[in-house]
C-alpha cells in the first residue's frame, strides 16, 4: 500500500491549521481510512491538545528520526476512532533537531501503513516548512479572508508550485454576516487573488473553540457548521464530488424582500 | 433588525464595504511580491523612464511619479501610469 501524504500549511500562523488537519484527519478515520497525524510544529506542540490526546503521548517525532524509539511507539491511537493515530512534535527540541531527509523518510515509511498522512505543518517559510514539505505529496493551505493572511497563503503557493504543484485552498473562519456587509473578503474574491483550486469553506463557528476547550474536534460532534464543512471537505479529498456551498454573500432579491417585510 | 437596516439590506447596502479596500490593495502588494518589484526598483524604474522621456520631451522632473496597477480581471496584465508634466519650455512653445 502506499497512501497520499497530504501537508496542511499557511505561511501565517493562527488561521486554524491545526484544527483544520485534526478534523480532516478524524473525517477521513471516520470514514473507513487508515489516518496517521504529524505533529510537525517542533518546539511548539499542540496537535496532541486539539485532539484531546495530550495525556497519552510518550514518544515524539524527534525520538522516531533520532532512533531513541521505532515509528509504531510513537504512534498515539485515538480511543474515539480507532483508525486514527498521531505522532505528537516535542516540545522541548529546536525546528532543527529534523531535517527534511529524515522526515521523506519516515513519511515514506509510514505511507507503506497507512491510507493518509496528514503533516500539520509549523507557520513561516523555515527549517520547519521545508520539512513539512519534504514529507509531502500534496499541499492544502489554509486562509482566512484576511489580508495579512491571504498575502503570506500566496507565498506558500509560490513556494509550493516550485516543489509539490498546485496546492488546493481552505478558506477558514468566513463570518456570513460579515460578508453580507461586504466587510469581508468572500470565497470569489480570495479565489480571484490567490487563484488555485478550491476544497472548503469552514464558516466562522464558535463550536471550534469550545472543541479545543475539550480536546474533541468538532467533526466528532455532528451538526456544527464548521464540522459539517470539515465532513464536506474530507469526503472530496476521497475524490466525491461535493458542491461547495454558495457563501459568497450575494442574496437573493426574494430573500431581500423577505429580510424587508419580517425584518429577518 | 431597525427599519434603516431592513432598508440598506433590501438595497444590498450595509455595513462599509471595506471589502473593496482589501482587495484592491492585496492585488497591489500581492503583484510586487509576486514580481519581486521592491521599492528600490520601483525607484530605478521610475528614474530610467523619466531620464528615457526627457531625451525626447521637456519635462517637468518634479514630481514624476509612476503607479504600477495590477487588473482586475487579468493577473498577467498590469498597467503602469506616470502622468507628465510639460515643462515651462514646452508650454511656451505650444502658446
Amino acid at each position: 500500500m502506499s497512501g497520499r501524504a497530504i501537508v496542511v500549511t499557511s505561511g501565517k500562523g493562527g488561521v486554524g491549521k491545526t484544527t483544520a488537519t485534526a478534523n480532516i484527519g478524524l473525517s477521513l478515520a471516520s470514514r473507513d481510512q487508515k489516518v496517521v497525524l504529524i505533529d510537525g510544529d517542533i518546539g511548539l506542540r499542540n496537535l496532541d491538545l486539539i485532539l484531546g490526546v495530550e495525556n497519552r503521548v510518550v514518544y515524539n517525532i524527534v525520538d522516531v528520526v533520532s532512533g531513541r524509539c521505532q515509528p509504531r511507539q510513537a504512534l498515539v491511537k485515538d480511543k474515539r476512532i480507532s483508525s486514527l493515530f498521531l505522532i505528537p512534535a516535542s516540545q522541548i527540541d529546536q525546528k532543527e533537531a529534523i531535517n527534511a531527509d529524515q522526515m521523506r523518510d519516515l513519511s515514506t515509511q509510514l505511507k507503506e501503513e497507512f491510507d493518509f498522512v496528514l503533516i500539520d505543518c509549523p507557520a513561516g517559510i523555515e527549517q520547519g516548512f521545508r520539512n513539512a514539505v519534504a514529507a509531502a505529496d500534496e499541499a492544502i493551505v489554509v486562509t482566512t479572508p484576511d489580508v495579512s493572511p491571504v498575502r503570506d497563503a500566496d507565498r506558500v503557493i509560490g513556494l509550493l508550485q516550485s516543489s509539490l504543484g498546485e496546492p488546493q485552498l481552505i478558506i477558514n473562519r468566513m463570518s456570513m454576516a460579515m460578508v453580507k456587509r461586504g466587510d469581508m473578503l468572500d470565497q470569489q474574491d480570495v479565489l480571484d487573488i490567490l487563484a488555485i483550486r478550491l476544497l472548503g469553506i469552514v464558516p466562522e463557528d464558535e463550536a471550534v473553540v469550545i472543541a479545543g476547550n475539550k480536546g474533541a474536534p468538532v467533526v466528532l460532534n455532528g451538526g456544527s457548521p464548521s464540522g459539517d464543512a470539515y465532513g464536506r471537505i474530507a469526503r472530496r479529498i476521497l475524490g466525491e464530488d461535493v458542491p461547495i456551498p454558495e457563501l459568497n454573500g450575494h442574496s437573493s432579491f426574494a430573500k431581500r424582500l423577505g429580510q424587508f417585510i419580517f425584518g429577518r | 433588525m431597525t427599519l434603516t437596516e431592513r432598508i440598506q439590506l433590501f438595497f444590498g447596502k450595509s455595513g462599509s464595504g471595506s471589502k473593496d479596500a482589501a482587495k484592491n490593495r492585496l492585488l497591489l502588494v500581492l503583484q510586487d511580491d509576486r514580481l519581486g518589484l521592491t521599492g528600490e526598483k520601483k525607484e530605478a524604474l521610475r528614474k530610467d523612464i523619466l531620464a528615457a522621456i526627457r531625451k525626447h520631451l521637456d519635462i517637468d522632473a518634479e514630481g514624476f511619479t509612476m503607479e504600477f496597477m495590477s487588473s482586475a480581471t487579468d493577473q498577467k496584465e498590469m498597467r503602469v501610469t506616470a502622468p507628465v508634466q510639460l515643462g515651462r519650455g514646452a508650454v511656451n512653445l505650444s502658446k
